[in-house]
Order: structure tokens, then C-alpha cells, then sequence
């Protein structure tokens, strides 16, 4: 009887317990139809993001704490959640209603969020903020979606052909600048029996199967190519048909540091951080990793050169954007926020911090002694044109996965790069109804 | 007999090599600095051994904050689970009553569906009912997980103890309440046990519905701590392992808790006579 008794004491003080760890609701999760409140009013705003858990927390909670005391009428509350499950929980708040306000953006959802109607256009905003002039900022973010924008850029990133300076000077070898050359210098730099590879790409097909987004898609706009060609999202064209090949050829030369089928993008920045890989294409986010992995390494950045090496290459655009859902009863006062946070002044504190590069022009960092190849990059982004069109394509994300599935078979021998490409223009097709 | 014995040995040691080493290799990971964890050629043991992972994985005071999150939702979890099937399983098991066996099928029933189909309905849910976010609405969607398998798992336990058990018991005098709790629950211990082992681990481990569920720093639990670890750009692979091992002691602790218990209950007495 007593242990009974106990027992029941036991869980009944389970129960108080769960009862009292009960979270208060969040003043920002709206019932549907809630009315408008006044302005004045104390206003809670969710933003939800990953920048907290990758950059720290510590600048980021000082820019909200700056802003709060600034605007006392407003409260900013951080979602931190790991990079990979903020698209997740967006798409499964938006289900039931309580999509944060404040979204932070990886570009490539764009879209897929604009057809589930989870983002608030941001023009009329932008419009009517005296102080903010669209011109100030590195125009690829603001993309349009149906005449629409819905994206505020934070910071900026873009992809770059990184080299082994070591590995290049002890070949007698300077940085590529055509593709002939990047084969010729990956031929150069390989000699398997020294454990060394002139170049290290991943092509692996499980999540997030994104090696076609990291290799070919900057190929393609290093020759100036696009996938959105007369109205259709097309891979049969002859850049990307170039693009294919260049990972053929460096496949079949021997090249490729294996596991290109197997890595991840972590993985083969990994491996090129060891200091035994020649080459890589990657965004400069990557430039922190590589340094503080290995101090040691010396390495270089240069924009991926044309394919003949004549004309001039664009980069393919990437970053931290920010956006606006169309669900926050409170837009006006979230611009007020992303407009603060983007502050030229403001941003540059923030990239300083997160070690990124700032997405507004004339807006310099002061981490170039720690990261002097930095400002190569600087030069780069402010001199070459940027190109984003996986946030303005439809289902972005399983098509590039199609596209990474043919690169896997054309690297395992499996299909030529016409088969490739064709059937991946097939199931694009099919997907995009076109 | 001998030769049998040095096969047997080597068999095993092979099998316990294969399965011991990717722990191995995360405690291998676990004290080494990042820049050493895709050296070529890798290195089994680290070149330059450092505690820096545990340093600041114990330093951490969110880090911390997720490891008691994710025991405290463990215990609650374990004990509302355990209580409740110990009752419905019994019940199940000795009674006889209308819509029996379809109750059987239903409970049987919800263990055949994925538990990511339910992560948006449990989201819709809690929201509706003003759970999310809150350590009682992640408990209740483990409950509804760990309830069905332990319920399952004591009637098959109950099943096999002789019904002569509880009614020597009756004729004695004792009550229902008293015969379960008193006569056959610490016969069917090791069931019990078992029930409490897997109970315990799912919920310690569960990451998709907490992430899912949760969004609170305070209420985080570890395996989110942990994918916190894992940026867009880079991971913290020795504060990954560091926190993986760590979190792996509970799971370890309970389980040497459970075969003490397990090894008693087959030595306790039963029906005499």
C-alpha cells in the first residue's frame, strides 16, 4: 500500500512539474483572427534563425539589445535552431499559423517559401523608409519574384576557385586562368603515390546532394550561362554541358582527391584544409574554416575564370538574407528591425563579428591581418557581377539534387554527359511542368 | 574444447573490435583539435592530444542546461510511461472485456507508423492546445510513443506468469491493486526493466519532434545541442563527439542499473508448490 501510495505521490509530482516547466505562449504566436493591435502597444517579435549557432551570439544579442532600447515598444526574440532545421520548422509553422515574423534566409528557399506564401513582399516597406536606398547594396538579393521583393541582403558570399599557393609555387605553377589551364595545373599538381590531387569536388547524392549548386552552377556563370534560358529552366546548354564535361575530364585525368561521390560539402573543405588538395570551388564563408583548420596552409583566392580565359566571369551569389513573413501582424516594425540590422554601420559590426563579408558597397571589415586573403575576395565581389537564380526557380532544391545525381553518374562512368543532362532535363521537365 | 574456446574468443573479439570502434574513433575525435580530424594520413590516436572539446562543452552553461533538459524529460517520461503501461498492460492481459481485442490492435497498430508522419500533426496539435514550446507538450508526444511499445511489451511479460500466481494472492485476500503491484510486478522485473531501458534512450535520444516542437534555448534538450554544432559552413566535430560520449554515460548507466536489476528478478521466487 505504501509503495502504491508513494507511487502515486510520484506521479502526481510529475504532473505539477510538467504543469509548472509549461512555457508562457508566445505573445507573437498570433490566433488567426486576431485583430491589428495598436501601435504603441508592446509589439514581441519572433526571428527565428541559425546565424547565433554558427557566428555566435554575442553581437547579435548586443544589435537587438541596441535596437530594443532604441525602439522600447518592440521586443525581438532569437530562434536559434542548427542551420539545417530553420527551413524545416518555417514549413511546419507555416501549417499551423505560427510562422515567426522575422525570417532568416538561405536565398535558395526563396522561392519555394514565396509558393507556399509564407513571405511578405518587402517594396512598399523599403519605399516608404526614407532612410534606405536599395542602391547601397549588392543588387543579386534583390532578385524579383513575380515583381516582388523579398529579400533584404545581411551579409554577402560568393564562389571562388581556391588554390594551394604552396602546392602551385612548388609545381612552378601560377593560378589558372582558363579551364584548360585548371585541368593542366590538376594534372600537374596529382601524384597519387605522394598522397597529393590537383582538385576535390563532392558529387555525393544523399542530403544535402547540393554538389551541383557548389560546382556547377559557378561554372556556369563563370561562362556567363543560365539555367533560366527563353522562359524554361534548361541544363541542355553548352555551358552546362562544359561545366559536366571539366568534371569528366578531371575525373578521368585522375585528378579528383577521391570520395567524390561519398563527401559532403563539409568534408571537401575538410580535406582541403589538410593542405595535399590543389584546388577547390567554394564560397568564402569557408575562407575561416580553412585558416583555422590549418594556419599553415597557404592558400588564394581568384574568381573562376572563363572557360577561353577572355571576358569577364560573374560569380555565383550566395549569403544570409533576411526576410519578412506574411503572417507578422507587425511588418512595419520588423522592417524596422532588418532595416537596423542592415544599417551600413550596423552590418559592418555584424560581419565583423560573424567573420562574413558585408552586402553593401563601400562597407569594409577589419579582420584582414587575421584573414589577409580576405581582401582578394573583397576586390572580387566589389568588381564582378553577382547572379542568383536558385531563389527565383521553382522547386530549386530537387532539381539541383537531379543535377547533382547526373554529375555522380558521369564522375562513376556511368552515363556520358549527354545522357546526363538529358535526363535531367527530363525530370526537370517533369517537375517544373514545363 | 579448448580450440572451441580460443574461436569463440577471437570471434568475439573481432565482432566487439567491429562494433567498438566508431566509439573508439569518437573518443579519438573527442580529444583532438579540429584541424586533426581530416589529417591525411589520419591518425588513429591524435598527434597533439587536447581537452579543449571537454572544456568547453562543460563550460557551457546552455550546454549544460540542454544535458539536465534532456534527463529531466528522460525521468518523466520513463516513470508516466512505465506506471501506466505496468497498469494497462496487466489489464490487457488478465481481463476480459468488451473491445479487447480491438484496443489490443489499435495499441499494436500505432507502433507501424513512422514517427516523422506525425511530426506536423503533433505540431498542429500542440499549438492548438497551447503545449508548444513547452516541456509538458515534447513529454506528452514522447508518451504517446514510448506508452504503446511498453504496454505491448508488459502483456507479453505478464503473459508469461501463471495466473495461478495471482490468484494465490486473491485467495490470501489481496486486492487487485495490491496483487499487481506487490505479486507480479516484482516478478515480471526484468521486463520491466527492459521497458525502462528503451523508454529512457528514446527519449534521451529523440531529436526530430524537439526540434520540431521546441523552440526555447532553456528547453532545448542535447541531441539539439548537439546539431547545433553543425553550421552551414563548418562543424565542431570534437565538441560533437565530446558531447556525444558525454551524453551516452546516462543511456550507459542506466542499462548497468538494469542488467543488476534483471539478474535479481531471475533469481526471485515465484509460484511454489
Amino acid at each position: 500500500m505504501k509503495k502504491a501510495l508513494s507511487l502515486i505521490l510520484a506521479l502526481g509530482m510529475s504532473v505539477l512539474l510538467l504543469t509548472g516547466c509549461a512555457g508562457a505562449p508566445s505573445s507573437s504566436v498570433a490566433a488567426p483572427d486576431s485583430e491589428e493591435p495598436v501601435a504603441t502597444e508592446p509589439v514581441t517579435l519572433e526571428f527565428i534563425q541559425w546565424w547565433s549557432s554558427e557566428a555566435g551570439s554575442e553581437e547579435l544579442d548586443r544589435l537587438v539589445a541596441e535596437f530594443e532600447s532604441q525602439n522600447p515598444n518592440i521586443d525581438i526574440e532569437l530562434v536559434t535552431l542548427p542551420f539545417g532545421d530553420v527551413r524545416t520548422q518555417i514549413i511546419a509553422s507555416q501549417a499551423s499559423k505560427t510562422t515567426p515574423d522575422i525570417l532568416a534566409m538561405n536565398p535558395p528557399w526563396t522561392r519555394e517559401f514565396y509558393d507556399l506564401q509564407i513571405l511578405a513582399p518587402l517594396d512598399e516597406l523599403m519605399a516608404a523608409d526614407p532612410d534606405f536606398n536599395k542602391e547601397d547594396y549588392f543588387q543579386a538579393s534583390f532578385t524579383q519574384i513575380e515583381g516582388g521583393t523579398y529579400l533584404m541582403p545581411v551579409n554577402t558570399q560568393a564562389f571562388y576557385l581556391f588554390y594551394n599557393k604552396t602546392m602551385f609555387e612548388q609545381a612552378g605553377l601560377t593560378p589558372p586562368t582558363s579551364w584548360e589551364e585548371i585541368v593542366s595545373c590538376a594534372r600537374q599538381l596529382t601524384d597519387p603515390d605522394k598522397n597529393q590531387y590537383g582538385f576535390t569536388v563532392t558529387m555525393a547524392e544523399q542530403e544535402a546532394s547540393n554538389g551541383s549548386i557548389l560546382f556547377f552552377y559557378p561554372l556556369l556563370y563563370a561562362q556567363n550561362g543560365r539555367t533560366l534560358v527563353d522562359g524554361q529552366y534548361t541544363v541542355q546548354t553548352e555551358e552546362m554541358y562544359n561545366a559536366l564535361d571539366l568534371l569528366r575530364q578531371l575525373n578521368e585525368d585522375g585528378s579528383l582527391l577521391p570520395g567524390t561521390t561519398t563527401k559532403s560539402e563539409v568534408q571537401m573543405v575538410e580535406e582541403f584544409s589538410v593542405g595535399n588538395v590543389g584546388m577547390m570551388i567554394s564560397n568564402d564563408s569557408h575562407i575561416k574554416t580553412v585558416t583555422d583548420r590549418n594556419p599553415e596552409l597557404d592558400f588564394g583566392i581568384v574568381p573562376i575564370p572563363t572557360m577561353d580565359g577572355t571576358g569577364t566571369p560573374e560569380l555565383r551569389h550566395h549569403g544570409w538574407d533576411i526576410a519578412i513573413s506574411e503572417s507578422c501582424e507587425h511588418k512595419q516594425e520588423a522592417w524596422e528591425f532588418i532595416s537596423f540590422l542592415c544599417e551600413k554601420e550596423n552590418m559592418q559590426s555584424y560581419c565583423n563579428a560573424a567573420l562574413k563579408l558585408p552586402a553593401a558597397y563601400g562597407v569594409t571589415v577589419d579582420y584582414l591581418d587575421e584573414y589577409p586573403v580576405v581582401q582578394d575576395v573583397m576586390d572580387i565581389v566589389n568588381t564582378y557581377d553577382m547572379v542568383e537564380e536558385l531563389m527565383v526557380m521553382p522547386k530549386a532544391s530537387a532539381c539541383w539534387v537531379d543535377l547533382t545525381k547526373a554529375g555522380s553518374a558521369v564522375v562513376q562512368g556511368a552515363q556520358t554527359v549527354d545522357d546526363a543532362l538529358a535526363q535531367t532535363q527530363e525530370l526537370w521537365n517533369e517537375k517544373l511542368g514545363q | 574444447m579448448k580450440r572451441d574456446k580460443l574461436v569463440n574468443y577471437l570471434l568475439l573479439m573481432v565482432i566487439g573490435l567491429f562494433v567498438f570502434f566508431p566509439v573508439f574513433w569518437m573518443m579519438s575525435v573527442s580529444f583532438r583539435p579540429n584541424g586533426e580530424v581530416f589529417g591525411n594520413p589520419l591518425r588513429i590516436l591524435p598527434a597533439t592530444p587536447t581537452l579543449e572539446a571537454y572544456q568547453k562543452v562543460l563550460a557551457d552553461p546552455d550546454i549544460l542546461t540542454y544535458f539536465l533538459n534532456s534527463y529531466l524529460n528522460g525521468m518523466v517520461v520513463t516513470a508516466i510511461s512505465i506506471a501506466l503501461g505496468i497498469m494497462a498492460g496487466y489489464a490487457l492481459s488478465r481481463y476480459s472485456f468488451p473491445g479487447k481485442s480491438l484496443l489490443n490492435g489499435a495499441i499494436i497498430a500505432t507502433q507501424t507508423i513512422p514517427q516523422v508522419t506525425l511530426v506536423i500533426p503533433f505540431f498542429i496539435l500542440m499549438v492548438e492546445y497551447g503545449l508548444y514550446d513547452t516541456r509538458t507538450g515534447l513529454v506528452l508526444a514522447y508518451i504517446s510513443f514510448a506508452l504503446p511499445y511498453t504496454i505491448v511489451m508488459m502483456v507479453g511479460h505478464f503473459n508469461a506468469i501463471s495466473p495461478e500466481l495471482d490468484d494465490a494472492a486473491r485467495i490470501d485476500g489481496a486486492s487487485e491493486w495490491r496483487t499487481l503491484w506487490q505479486i507480479i510486478v516484482p516478478v515480471a522485473r526484468p521486463g520491466i526493466m527492459s521497458a525502462v531501458i528503451y523508454t529512457f534512450i528514446l527519449a534521451w535520444n529523440e531529436f526530430i519532434f524537439a526540434t520540431t516542437l521546441l523552440r526555447s534555448d532553456e528547453l532545448k534538450t542535447f541531441p539539439i545541442g548537439i546539431a547545433l554544432l553543425k553550421g552551414e559552413a563548418s562543424f565542431e566535430w570534437n565538441m560533437m563527439m565530446a558531447m556525444a560520449l558525454l551524453g551516452s554515460v546516462p543511456v550507459i548507466l542506466v542499462y548497468l542499473v538494469g542488467q543488476r536489476q534483471f539478474i535479481a528478478g531471475l533469481a526471485s521466487g515465484g509460484v511454489k508448490g
